[in-house]
């Protein structure tokens, strides 16, 4: 009797230290996050009939006019493009002086060390391949308050040294009910580089292309879609750029941030041009360049391939 | 006579059990300092060549969850470097705890507008 009893003890002993040591091997991996998931069997082209229902119905028309790519850059650089019905000049002009307030901030608080009031979760390639993005983004709430997050930004970026385009949606703590469209451009006049094109539900999967065009002698031009709408056009210095998908978090006065709900990139693609081949490639680990993410405390981030998807979910939240 | 093996048994469990803790403990017990993670930063030849010479400022030394191509993503330090050459330029080099450059990146930086400091400095 008493050795079984002893034995019952000696099994219970076992089953607690084999839960500690199961606990203690789960915390080396928690050390490290979430795992990426491997990609290998993905094939990393998007074929042609996935790429034109992802063109804008006005570039598809206007090649069934014949045009071929330079005169449908030049067609797009030369269009009128409108605002959002509504949103006026006035509401543009308030909503630029909001992106100029951001810097400021950063200024009156800067000292030699530990005053940032940036924060950012970020997938980008550094490598100088591509000449075109073409995605989709839901920022969600993206959070703001007096006493945490004055802005975000949910954007994507094209560039190469220093020159870069952007599109975006913004939103400020100085108006808050806002989610504004806005594009970048740091080839244009300072004071001119920013625009608005109107707002939009930041809860709903949004279309969004960069597109740069060969060089027609006084640059390469590029169009800027969102969802289907040419809202921007130019150009940059670089027809090779380096794409990213960013959100970018800035505190207000008091330095802090707050829980912010996920917002997410997906189902993207970049333009490569490969000798006279316009050719397109999921973005997901199958490219032949690396793909760098991260997300900087208190911001987190993961960056995944979902079931049956072609390319990268970034996922971004504090 | 009572059997001893049982209680041998438990020891030997008990010990695994504590290495294993320990060892995980470990992982943060090798952490490089803050100001050591400064000094890898600004020491690494991609930061050198993206600050070009220019003033600058380190303005923090955070963590970040850091993740290349299909890797794990892994903790380490974040030390943001911001140039004084009027760019507002954002150097983030990522350290990982046991003192080596995993990544330098430099974002696209948030616009200045003329009259920021930086600018004129």
């Amino acid at each position: 009797m008493y050795k079984k009893e002893e034995k019952m003890k000696h099994v219970n002993y076992g089953v607690i230290l084999l839960a500690l040591l199961l606990a203690a091997m789960a915390m080396i991996p928690m050390v490290s996050a979430q795992t990426v998931t491997d990609m290998s069997s993905h094939p990393r082209a998007v074929d042609n009939a996935t790429v034109d229902a992802r063109t804008p119905p006005l570039v598809l028309q206007l090649r069934s006019e014949g045009m071929n790519e330079s005169e449908i850059a030049q067609y797009l650089l030369n269009m009128p493009k409108s605002r959002q019905p509504g949103w006026t000049d006035a509401d543009n002009e308030r909503v630029i002086g909001y992106f100029e307030r951001q810097p400021e901030r950063v200024t009156r608080g800067m000292s030699p060390m530990y005053q940032e009031v940036q924060k950012d979760g970020r997938m980008a390639i550094d490598e100088y391949d591509y000449h075109g993005i073409n995605g989709y983004m839901k920022p969600g709430n993206l959070e703001v308050s007096d006493t945490g997050t004055e802005a975000h930004y949910f954007t994507s970026h094209l560039g190469n040294s220093g020159n870069w385009v952007e599109v975006g949606v913004a939103r400020f703590n100085f108006s808050s009910s806002q989610y504004t469209v806005y594009t970048y451009d740091s080839g244009r006049p300072s004071g001119q580089q920013w625009k608005t094109w109107g707002t939009t539900n930041p809860n709903t999967d949004h279309h969004f292309i960069i597109y740069v065009y060969d060089y027609d002698g006084t640059g390469y031009p590029y169009a800027i879609w969102w969802d289907d709408n040419l809202i921007d056009s130019g150009h940059v210095t670089h027809y090779n750029n380096n794409p990213d998908e960013n959100h970018e978090f800035f505190a207000g006065p008091s330095g802090n941030f707050q829980s912010c709900s996920q917002g997410y990139f997906k189902e993207t693609f970049l333009y490569k041009k490969e000798g006279s081949n316009y050719n397109a490639y999921w973005w997901n680990g199958n490219l032949p360049e690396t793909t760098q993410h991260y997300s900087m405390s208190p911001v987190q981030h993961s960056m995944t391939l979902p079931s049956g998807a072609n390319s990268y979910k970034m996922t971004t939240w504090i | 006579m009572e059997n001893p093996k049982p209680f041998f048994k438990t020891g030997a469990l008990i010990a695994i059990a504590i290495i294993f803790i320990a060892a995980a403990g470990c992982v943060s017990e090798n952490k490089i300092s803050k100001n050591e993670a400064i000094r890898v930063a600004l020491t690494d030849t991609r930061t050198i060549q993206a600050i070009n010479n220019s003033a600058y400022n380190v303005s923090e030394v955070s963590t970040a969850n850091l993740g290349i191509g299909t890797q794990t993503q892994n903790e380490v330090y974040c030390v943001s470097i911001t140039v004084l050459d009027g760019s507002n330029k954002r150097v983030n080099v990522f350290v990982t705890y046991d003192g080596k450059v995993a990544l330098v990146d430099v974002p696209y930086p948030v616009i200045t507008p003329p009259h920021y400091p930086g600018n004129t400095s």
